[in-house]
Order: C-alpha cells, then structure tokens, then sequence
C-alpha cells in the first residue's frame, strides 16, 4: 500500500470500511498510552491504553435515590 | 535563614525591577519590599511575549508540557520553607498554612498537568457519508488577575490550567502579596519552560486589566477576587466578546440539623473558620442552626473560638494570623457594631487585638438578626455568624436569601436531609459534613454573583478550549 498516494477522502473511507481495531495512515504503528489498542472480530475483546483502558477494570453501578 | 525574595516582574523570560510601591507586613506594618510596577512598554513586551509563547506551547505535545509542570513543583515542594516563609510574612497566615497552601497548589498543577492529556473532543453519528467532529482547540493567550488572600494557590489554579491545556498567560498577581506569584515564576524559569509561556506584572490593578482585556490577542480573562470588581471586568470583557472565568465574593451558609453532635460540630466549625483569618471566599459564615441544639453548637462554638492561639505567623504555635491590611480590621469593627446594635450578642472576640499590626480575633455573634448587615455583606474576616432556625426549610430559605452562590455546607447525618440539601442550596459547591470547598480534581466556582465558569475539574480546564466542528463528507 502506497499510503503517501492516498487521497484525502479514499483515506477516510478506508479508515472507516477496514475492521480492525486501529487503522494508521501515512504511517506504521504508532503507539500512544493516550490511544486505545486492541482488535476487531477474532483478535480480541476489550482495550488497553487510552480512556477505555481503565474501564475494562471497572463496574459500573446504577444508584436510585429518590431526594424529594 | 530565608528571606523575603526581590520582587521582580517576569516577561518573555526576563526578570525586570522597575520602581513600584511598598509591600506592608501585616505583623507589625515594617515594609517588606518593593513590587514593581509595568509600564505600558511591559505590558507590550508581555503581550508580544505571550504571542510568541502560545506558538511555541500550543505545539508542544501535552506529555512534554506536564513534564515541565512536574518539574516545577519538584522544585515549588523542594523550596517549600522559602516560599512558605515568604508568604507568610506579606500575608500574615500560619506558616503552617502556608506550606499546605503550596502543596495543594502543587497538586492543583500536577492534575491540571496530566488532565491535560486527556482534554477529549468527540464524534457525532450523522447522515451516512458525513462526519461531525468536535475536537476541543485552545483558546489563546489567557490574561490571569489573583488576589492576596492565596499568594501561590490561586495564581496556581490559572498557570496550572492555562499551561495544562497548551495555552500562554499573563499573570497579574496581587501587588499586596506578591511573592507567592514571583517564586511560582521563579519555578517555572528554572524548570525550564520556554520564554513567554508564562509572564508575571504588577501594577495599578485596573491599569493593567484595561490595557490588556481588549487587545486582541487575549482571548480569556480570568479572575478572582471581590464581585464589584468581577462584573466591571466581566463587562469589559464582553465588549470585547471575551470569556470570562470569575471567581468571586460569597457567603457560605452552613446548615446544621438538629440530628448531629453540637459540641463536634461547632468544634470543626470553629476550627473550620480560623484558615487565612476567615479571609477566604468559601470561609463558612453564616450558621444556621436548628432550635434543638442552638444552645450547645453557640457555646461550644465560643468556647472554641476563644481558645484560638492569634499571633504572627512565623511562630508555629499560632492558629491564626493577622488580618492582611486595615481595611480588614476596619470592616470588621464595623459589621460587629452593625450586628450588636441590631441585637446580636458578641460571645467571643470582638475587638481588635493591639494597636499595631492587623490583629483581629476569631470573633462569635450569636442571634443575629437577619438584617445585620455582616448577613448581607460578606465579611471577608473572622466573623461566625449563628443564627436560630425552625425547620429545614427555613435554613433553606435563608441560606439562599443572599445573591452569593459559591460554597455551602451541611452537618446532618439523615441520608434524605442531604440529597434535599444537594438539591436545594443554591451554590457552586455543597461539602456535606466537613468544610473543605474545594480540590484539584473537582470542580470549583460559584452560581449568582459568585461567578461564572470553574477552576479545577475536567471543567476548568475546559474553560481554556474552545470546541470547532468539522464537518466533512468520508463516502
């Protein structure tokens, strides 16, 4: 894949169309804690780095409180 | 020994003296030092500094900008006996207090600092080929005004969130405590951060917010100190179509229901009053205490606040300082005459301490009456004001009966009285059994005429972005 050739708007539908859980283009692997890694389909569930990482290790819970 | 620094004012890297006015000690009114005063050149040379800073530090990623944030507090914690000294010298607080107030300015910029990796935008599903997205861009070059009674945390709050989300300021910090701001500077000069992201001028205070508030490459303006002067510049920001953050004036009702312990409660109150001398806008106030347990809450109360050790600052063993300046003392000798007059009892202080430096006591009212004018007025002092109530409504009624909205607090141990409470007090922050107003991570500002916008939180630092939608066909 020539990445340098891709137009602008091929880029975004690639971006949007591939199933995988992270996509580069015009580059290989980047890596960031800031962004969240993991796969689409057979590669896996859940996510590490990135805002969606510390939620994998946490519950959420609904509290009713009634206050009238 | 430390000693109290040479005042300097910090522009696009460089420290400047320029002649200025003298910095009063409120222990005993020797003169400390000189601030100096900006000339319109500085604030020019400020300006262009700030421009050519924000370039700079809007680029740099957000990892390497909390790096340099850390590496200032290291060295903010590393001075903290210099600091503190200095601070308490031209403020007058317990030296004690002025160390935690470091520390805590250092938490604040240390999670300012690492929230700034985390200032998300988001996606927004749409027509089929269209993407909405709204990332959240910085503001610009933000014009920061601090007032005396927090030398380093408030200037802490506006360099923390300003540095933290990418932008560059100039901090005008009080001319009465200046030191507090100059080793923060100091800090950030020796932790490396480049010229101009950071400038530091004093100066006749509306000089200098009337020259910089409307030149065009200031885009925020963020203050804290006294309403009058939040709405003036408020108004002059909006004639230039500027946000604003106002931190400004309250009157912090606390609300104690009968089914709590009085004698506890009024200790914590009496302590809970003492910090800065009361001179702190989330200082609680105004009691109101329910009939069952008024008698003992007001006498415990007194008796706590009689036994407050009142002296300088630098000797460890005091509680509370002096009051910053005479107007202080003045206001205060005012609002108890006021409220005695209209029938409130004095059950502990009352009367100035001494005739030299700022001395004014932790000072008790009870029973006073709801037209006192200290009711109405925030005191900005050591001033307990207890006040008999019927009903949980009533407290209600009268802790929202003034157009302050910035702290308010509850003692109650009955889960539906406090979610009644979290809904009804018309304020910015509801502490809810204990008097702390505020944290680096929540976030913290008033409602009414306390204010507009937060300090602190994912929604301070918000207050430095502005959002952009990009819309753009992907098919």
């Amino acid at each position: 894949m020539s990445c340098q050739a891709l137009a602008k708007p091929r880029a975004h539908r690639l971006a949007k169309s591939i199933r995988a859980g992270s996509v580069w283009i015009n580059c290989y692997q980047a890596m960031d804690p800031a962004v969240q890694f993991g796969g689409h389909k057979m590669s896996g569930c859940g996510r590490e780095s990135g805002a969606r990482h510390l939620e994998e290790y946490l519950n959420v819970k609904s509290v009713w409180n009634r206050t009238d | 020994m430390p000693s109290y620094p040479e005042l300097k004012l910090y522009i696009g890297g460089e420290w400047k003296t320029t002649p200025g006015a003298a910095v009063i000690n409120p222990h005993d009114e020797s003169v400390l030092g000189t601030v100096p005063h900006a000339t319109r050149d500085d604030l020019d040379n400020a300006l262009a500094a700030a421009e050519q800073g924000f370039r700079l530090w809007s680029r740099t990623s957000p990892a390497k900008r909390a790096e340099t944030i850390f590496a200032a507090t290291r060295l903010m914690r590393d001075r903290i006996e210099g600091m503190a000294y200095a601070m308490t010298l031209e403020q007058g607080k317990p030296i004690g207090q002025s160390r935690l107030e470091i520390l805590r300015g250092c938490e604040i910029m240390e999670w300012d600092a690492q929230e700034g990796r985390r200032i998300y935008g988001r996606i927004i599903p749409s027509e089929p080929g269209m993407r909405h997205s709204v990332p959240r861009q910085l503001i610009g070059v933000v014009a920061a005004f601090s007032p005396w009674n927090f030398p380093m945390s408030s200037p802490a709050r506006k360099v923390g969130g300003a540095l933290s989300a990418g932008c560059s300021i100039i901090l005008k910090a009080s001319e009465e405590t200046p030191a507090g701001a100059v080793r923060l500077a100091r800090a950030f000069h020796d932790a490396g951060l480049p010229p101009g992201v950071l400038n530091l001028v004093f100066g006749k205070p509306s000089d200098i917010s009337e020259y910089l508030i409307p030149r065009p490459s200031v885009r925020l303006v963020t203050f804290t100190g006294s309403v009058p002067v939040g709405k003036h510049l408020s108004a002059m920001a909006g004639a230039h179509m500027k946000p604003v953050i106002m931190e400004l004036g309250g009157h912090s009702p606390v609300i104690v229901c009968d089914d709590v312990d009085p004698v506890s409660t009024a200790v914590t109150s009496a302590i809970g009053k003492s910090p800065d001398a009361g001179q702190v806008c989330v200082s609680p106030t105004r009691f109101f205490v329910e009939d069952k347990i008024y008698d003992r809450f007001a006498a415990s109360f007194a008796e706590r606040a009689a036994a407050m050790k009142v002296g300088n600052g630098l000797d460890p063993a005091n509680q509370m300082g002096p009051l910053a300046n005479e107007r202080r003392v003045a206001a205060m000798e005012m609002l108890v005459a006021d409220a005695t007059a209209k029938g409130a009892r004095v059950t502990a202080g009352g009367t100035r301490i001494g005739n030299r430096g700022y001395y004014f006591p932790l000072t008790v009212l009870a029973d006073v009456p709801d037209d006192a004018r200290a009711m109405r007025e925030e005191p900005f002092g050591p001033l307990a004001l207890l006040s008999r109530v019927r009903s949980l409504d009533e407290a209600i009624e009268k802790a929202n009966s003034v157009p302050y909205g910035l702290a308010g607090y509850a003692f109650t141990n009955n889960a539906r009285t406090a979610d009644r409470l979290a809904e009804c007090v018309e304020v910015g922050n509801l502490s809810i059994n204990h008097l702390v107003a505020s944290s680096a991570e929540t976030p913290f500002g008033g409602v009414k005429d306390s204010g507009i916008g937060r300090e602190g939180g994912v929604e301070g630092l918000q207050c430095y972005t502005v959002v952009k939608n990009v819309s753009h066909p992907t098919a």
